[in-house]
């Protein structure tokens, strides 16, 4: 795994735009192609055998918290207890998810978190690093086979999407907006209707939940978390009507931190995890503090002896998990989390690919850079 | 076996070619520019036209369109209107009585909510 310098192409801004990265730059570029990070296909293996094994473990940990019913300790409160198990028991259709992993080319990958419910930055992953391949490097590969992936699945599901359609709805927010745009692109490669709309013009009749054309929606992608929309004023409606939400509501106890001690607990030492506790840092020497209901890097404490590193935010309330720090390896004096993808849940089968984002410090945040890859 | 060779792309293009203003008319363009839609559109991140919500990124606030907006009428530029109604949000002002809008969103209002 090496970090390479590069020269971005002379007009990424207008290609990237053109295939639908509409937001590309912040403060600084957040599509970087300035540099790559280049791997070989034994760690391209390395990392889908442990995304793999992940899934099959996580699914495992929700098995447990269900069975043992653990959402307390999970702050999970209790009118989503029958959703989740109800979904659980049903298999409604669910369609992707994403673990960001520590690796380093050398060491076994470590779990940091699992975004199991409204993971982003699929587009840059599945397409826009994909062009960039075809522009750059045409004869070289790339860990994506994300966008054959969803198609492929939205064929698969559209026999369980009454009327073969499904509506897609976010906040008005320009990532979110440019993920459920490029899933609705994928669902109607795959034959179906699609439509897509902010969430809060989703209205309620007093038995049915409606689009903003007042039709009753039947199947609904939300990129919206479930701890908020359970809150919320609707979410006493959700278990009485006959909508179908992707991600199910069994989503909320894999995107929730506190399946990290879980997985611990049940799968101690094993050389994917990262020791973790909900009681305190016990003997870890260098640690972190994450909220059990935290989201993109906010309200994290890095503990390291003699020096801490804390990000602010609004989260926390919830309570936190101490989670022992990943050594995260310097690469020209940036800090690479690789973002394995799922797509479905096929036992053994569901990694999909890969997309790298970069920070200068430890912690990945929403300002992160998110780079390309390939491999040989 | 890990390469991807079918990517096609129909919407996300058509979104990518948008924003460089060659299909649908973003409403805070200078040479379409809609006064209230182009409020609409940098306060919600994004517009409905023809039925169909565009997520947008406007980095600047709405002033900065219209004075672009402004200036390129002085300078005799040319403003081609969209049809009436091509704006609006479908089914926004017929809804139904007993039906109740925005019971999501509020927790996530102002923010993003993907990870």
């Amino acid at each position: 795994m090496r970090r390479i310098a590069a020269t971005p192409r002379p007009d990424w801004q207008k290609k990237v735009e053109e295939k639908g990265l509409t937001w590309h730059t912040g403060e600084q570029p957040y599509w970087n192609e300035a540099a790559f990070y280049e791997f070989t296909a034994k760690e391209v293996d390395v990392l889908e055998t442990a995304t793999n094994e992940l899934e099959k473990m996580t699914l495992q940990a929700a098995q447990h918290v269900i069975d043992n019913k653990l959402y307390a300790r999970l702050a999970i409160p209790e009118m989503a207890v029958p959703l989740i198990e109800s979904s659980w028991e049903a298999e409604p259709p669910s369609l992707y998810g994403r673990f960001d992993l520590a690796f380093d080319g050398v060491n076994p990958p470590k779990l940091l978190e699992y975004n199991a419910d409204t993971p982003t930055g699929l587009l840059e992953a599945a397409v826009v690093q994909w062009y960039w391949l075809q522009d750059c490097f045409p004869k070289r590969d790339q860990f994506n086979s994300l966008h054959e992936r969803l198609v492929a699945l939205w064929k698969e599901l559209a026999q369980y999407l009454p009327g073969r359609r499904i509506d897609f709805c976010s906040m008005d927010d320009a990532e979110d907006g440019m993920t459920v745009t490029y899933l609705q692109d994928t669902a109607q490669q795959a034959g179906l209707q699609a439509s897509i709309f902010p969430i809060d013009e989703i209205g309620w009749d007093g038995n049915t939940f409606l689009g903003p054309d007042d039709r009753p929606l039947g199947t609904v992608f939300k990129l919206y978390p479930w701890e908020w929309m359970v809150r919320e004023e609707f979410g006493k409606h959700i278990g009485a009507a006959e909508t179908t939400w992707m991600e199910p509501p069994w989503k909320m106890l894999l995107s929730n931190k506190g399946i990290l001690p879980i997985l611990w607990q049940l799968f101690p030492r094993h050389p994917y995890l990262l020791e973790a506790s909900f009681d305190g840092p016990g003997l870890m020497m260098a640690w972190a503090k994450k909220p059990i209901l935290g989201r993109e890097g906010a309200n994290i404490l890095l503990h390291q002896p003699g020096k801490d590193v804390e990000t602010g935010g609004d989260y926390g309330e919830d309570g936190f998990i101490f989670q022992q720090m990943a050594t995260l390896k310097s690469f020209d004096g940036m800090y690479p989390v690789i973002g394995s993808w799922l797509i479905g849940h096929e036992e053994g089968n569901a990694a999909g690919g890969m997309g790298l984002r970069e920070s200068d410090t430890p912690i990945t945040t929403n300002t992160s850079l998110f780079v390309p890859h390939l491999f040989d | 076996m890990k390469k991807s060779t079918k990517v096609t792309l129909t919407v996300v293009a058509a979104v990518g070619l948008a924003s460089c203003g060659r299909s649908r008319r973003d409403p805070c363009e200078q040479g379409s520019f809609n006064e209230m839609a182009c409020q609409d559109a940098t306060r919600s991140g994004g517009y409905y036209y023809g039925g169909s919500w565009y997520p947008m990124m406007y980095r600047y606030p709405y002033p900065y369109y219209y004075d672009h907006y402004r200036t390129h009428v002085s300078n005799g530029g040319r403003v081609v209107s969209a049809p009436a109604g091509s704006y609006a949000r479908p089914g926004g002002a017929a809804s139904s009585p007993g039906v109740t809008h925005g019971g999501f969103g509020s927790i996530g209002a102002g923010h993003g909510a993907g990870e």
